[in-house]
């Protein structure tokens, strides 16, 4: 069931209006925990048994954490048990048939002769989101970091909570589950706050993304030849519509969240305003960088250990982080890609604050131009990055990084539809003067005529938007 | 339901705003459509883009002017009406072949280009905007009066195929209705059953349109009955076309229709508007074979993906001609109805596409090379 669908409208409203007329938390857990399984079997009811089958070995894994009566050595049997549980699972279901490939093909490659094994498995819709939400809570017991210890239709929503379900934000136990078990009412600020949120996530997702989606298409799934420009263009493009997308996605999430009473974790904070790769990763799916920074990077001994496992950390945790987006070795190229401007980044660290302070040395006009080559020249890299992420094959990568460098005449890119053509500019001033009010909502302190004007404009563009042709979000993939 | 009472006003003078403002940027982009009516490429274009969601009624009404008699190429499309073949090759000159075309422009252009690229074909097209399998059908049985031709194609749209019970093109394009008519057929017993539309000519149409009469509630009423895109809200013409914010919506609720009738890349199964039809379109297509072997035609039946439509018909119909021996053009075969460049911008295939869709079919009409 897509947010952007007249399904999911129906859906929403209906599972509103009863929602806030049972008054009880606990019934409207219940009611919720039907909702979202209701949701997620919309996909594939067989999905549901998977879902359902992490839910409980997670909880009672937890549960057994939670006990004062185990050893620290049966507390760690626990946790590592859960561990390989889950990360079998994820690897079973998302990683098996893009390894066994892989590996036949090496063998094939050097004269050892092996038959293809091939799972026939389906991707069960946001296993990677909910397997990671499931290790921070076994991780949180095991850590005794945990602020409540839920009961299983608690923990059950907190798994399956249907607006973050199948593409995030990944929630932290201590963030949802609290709100989970506590009275929740409906205010007119969380009203209006989640309204405008889910019509800044429509018109990302129905009026960019959707809008943008054929152009980008038209370079990268072409046998075609293309043109510099038209690599150039598809790859903004596609910087565009995977930011109107995810944080569309996000945006819808958090809105809808926010109207049955609970706050999700934001997901994204301007990430295209950022001046190098470490902001980047603060600002860009926040909810997923966090988590590998927690349960990743820090284990693997963080910046604790001198500049050369540092390094290693970065890379490492940059680069599974990219095998998590999808199995394919152009996730594992971007991640390796980002792991290595972390990497240079922080190598260059010191050179960097000396021309930013030259530059501030001439006094705002000089600092003003240091932040715009920054933030001028981290776009394009992380545009590059997209071209990584979006390329079907690495020979696709080869011939559109030459036609980069070298200007070669093509067809052309299909111009986008009008409210992809406006959506871009409105979405992208509110984001700046978003980024300026460093607030995700500054209309809340506009003038209500500014507001209504912000408002309207919104709403005219989800309408222009929907009549364009609809996708599926990208990140329902992961 | 405890409320924040210290906000509502606050609240309701926003709400009060927003709905101000859209009533500003209604009148205003209606303006700008008026005014951009007159003017010629972008403002044009943004015009037309602003009409794009009138109701179909509506969009008639201004067609064809206030006394019902503007000419327009659109409404005099694909008029079922052999009067008018008349005017068309009945056959073809010395040492050329004809081929004979019925379906839509996709399968003229293509038949087009092969002409181009052959030298000795000629071509003879009844053809109707986006026409579906039943308007083929009907157009090849009912073009009776000629000699054989050499080959006969009828193009399958992949687009039109859930909608081939319409009887009607006023709503297979919302964007732009096409009102010419078609018979609907059901299969009854195992057998075609045909019901004729109420008007089969242009002259008809405009006179049924204008008086609102028996004829035109009866088609109004088939085509809701029938076409899963149509409804009140898209047809019927009333206040709310003056309004761009509703005609907008309009257009969006029109998409969202015809966008289920559209089979999922990843799915498994056909949409439901789609697998009705099948049977139905099998059927035709039996009867177009045993008619053409009966004529002495070669039939060809010709496959096109719209852009979009994945593999709808390779997965549904190709099979189903192999077996029964009917010669097929497989738009799947040289087409990815996925890439976008092989569509220019109004939905048609490109140049190139139709190139290589013309060489399948000159590769299935050995005698015309």
């Amino acid at each position: 069931m897509n947010f952007a669908s007249l399904q999911f409208l129906f859906f929403f409203l209906a599972v509103f209006g009863v929602y806030w007329c049972l008054r009880k938390s606990t019934w409207q857990n219940y009611f919720l925990i039907a909702c979202s399984y209701y949701f997620y079997a919309c996909w594939d009811v067989r999905f549901l048994a998977l879902i359902v089958l992490v839910t409980v070995v997670s909880h009672s894994a937890a549960n057994r954490l939670f006990r004062g009566d185990l050893t620290t050595a049966q507390r760690a049997f626990v946790l590592k048990a859960f561990l390989i549980f889950s990360l079998v699972l994820l690897g079973v279901f998302k990683y098996f048939n893009f390894f066994a490939d892989s590996m036949v093909s090496l063998l094939n490659g050097v004269g050892l002769e092996q038959r293809r094994i091939h799972l026939d498995i389906l991707l069960p819709a946001a296993i990677s989101f909910y397997i990671f939400e499931s290790i921070s809570h076994v991780v949180g017991a095991y850590k005794r970091e945990l602020k409540i210890q839920p009961t299983l239709l608690e923990y059950s929503l907190f798994i399956a909570f249907f607006p973050k379900l199948v593409a995030g934000p990944i929630e932290r136990p201590n963030v949802l589950q609290p709100q989970l078990r506590a009275e929740r009412t409906l205010t007119l600020d969380k009203l209006t706050r989640g309204a405008f949120l889910v019509l800044l996530g429509l018109v990302k997702k129905v009026a960019i993304a959707d809008g943008l989606a054929p152009s980008v298409s038209a370079v990268f799934d072409s046998s075609a030849p293309a043109g510099s420009m038209d690599v150039a263009l598809a790859t903004l493009a596609f910087a565009l519509q995977i930011y109107g997308d995810f944080s569309g996605y996000s945006d819808i999430a958090r809105g809808v969240a926010l109207m049955l009473g609970i706050e999700l974790s934001g997901n994204f904070r301007f990430p295209y305003f950022s001046k190098n790769p470490s902001e980047f990763w603060r600002r860009w799916h926040i909810s997923l960088s966090t988590w590998l920074r927690d349960y990743l990077y820090v284990p693997l001994g963080g910046n604790r250990n001198g500049s050369v496992l540092t390094y290693r950390n970065l890379f490492l945790t940059m680069l599974i982080g990219g095998l998590w987006h999808g199995a394919a070795w152009t996730y594992v190229a971007w991640g390796a890609y980002q792991g290595a401007l972390l990497c240079i980044h922080r190598v260059l660290r010191p050179v960097l604050d000396g021309t930013r302070k030259a530059f501030g040395a001439m006094g705002a006009p000089g600092a003003m131009a240091y932040s715009g080559i920054s933030l001028l020249t981290f776009f394009l890299l992380t545009c590059y990055g997209w071209l990584l992420f979006r390329a079907v094959s690495f020979e696709q990568v080869a011939s559109f990084t030459y036609l980069l460098a070298v200007p070669t005449a093509g067809l052309g890119v299909p111009m986008p539809p009008l409210s992809a053509l406006l959506g871009v500019p409105v979405v992208l001033l509110f984001d700046a003067l978003a980024y300026r009010a460093d607030s995700d909502q500054p209309q809340l302190r506009w003038h209500p005529m500014l507001a209504g004007l912000l408002h309207a404009l919104l709403f005219v563009l989800v309408l222009m938007g929907l009549a364009n042709s609809r996708a599926a979000f990208i990140y329902f993939q992961f | 339901m405890p409320m924040r009472q210290a906000t509502f006003t606050g609240f309701m003078r926003s709400a009060l705003f927003f709905v101000g403002w859209l009533v500003v940027l209604d009148a205003g982009l209606n303006q700008l459509g008026t005014y951009a009516q007159g003017k010629g490429g972008g403002m044009l274009q943004l015009a037309r883009y602003l009409e794009y969601g009138r109701s179909t009624e509506g969009k008639l009404v201004r067609t064809l002017g206030p006394n019902g008699d503007q000419p327009d190429a659109v409404v005099s499309a694909g008029w079922l009406d052999p009067r008018q073949w008349q005017l068309l090759r009945r056959e073809a000159d010395a040492g050329h072949q004809l081929v004979a075309v019925y379906g839509q422009s996709f399968a003229i252009n293509m038949v087009t280009e092969a002409v181009r690229i052959s030298g000795n074909l000629q071509m003879r097209a009844v053809g109707a905007p986006a026409a579906p399998l039943s308007y083929a059908y009907a157009a090849y049985m009912q073009d009776k009066d000629r000699p054989a031709a050499g080959t006969v194609v009828i193009g399958v749209l992949a687009s039109s195929l859930a909608r081939s019970s319409s009887m009607s093109g006023l709503a297979l394009s919302f964007e732009g209705a096409a009102p010419y008519t078609f018979p609907s057929y059901q299969l009854v017993d195992g057998a075609l059953k045909e019901t004729p539309p109420p008007f089969t000519t242009e002259s008809d149409f405009r006179n049924a349109f204008r008086l609102r009469d028996e004829r035109w509630q009866q088609l109004v009423q088939h085509l809701k009955e029938r076409d899963p895109a149509v409804s009140d809200f898209s047809f019927d013409e009333n206040f709310l076309d003056h309004s761009v914010l509703i005609r907008l919506a309009r257009r969006s609720w029109v998409a969202s229709q015809v966008s289920q009738l559209k089979p999922d890349v990843h799915a498994t199964e056909l949409p439901v508007g789609l697998t009705s039809e099948l049977p139905v379109a099998k059927a035709q297509l039996l009867a177009l074979s045993l008619e053409s072997r009966r004529r002495g035609e070669k039939l060809v039946v010709a496959l096109l993906q719209d852009q979009g439509y994945a593999e709808a018909l390779t997965t549904t119909l190709a099979p189903f001609l192999k077996e029964h021996g009917i010669t097929v053009v497989d738009s799947s075969d040289y087409v990815d109805s996925n890439d976008a460049r092989n569509f220019l911008r109004d939905g048609h295939y490109s140049h190139e596409a139709n190139r290589r869709l013309a060489q399948a079919l000159l590769e299935r009409t050995p005698k015309a090379r």
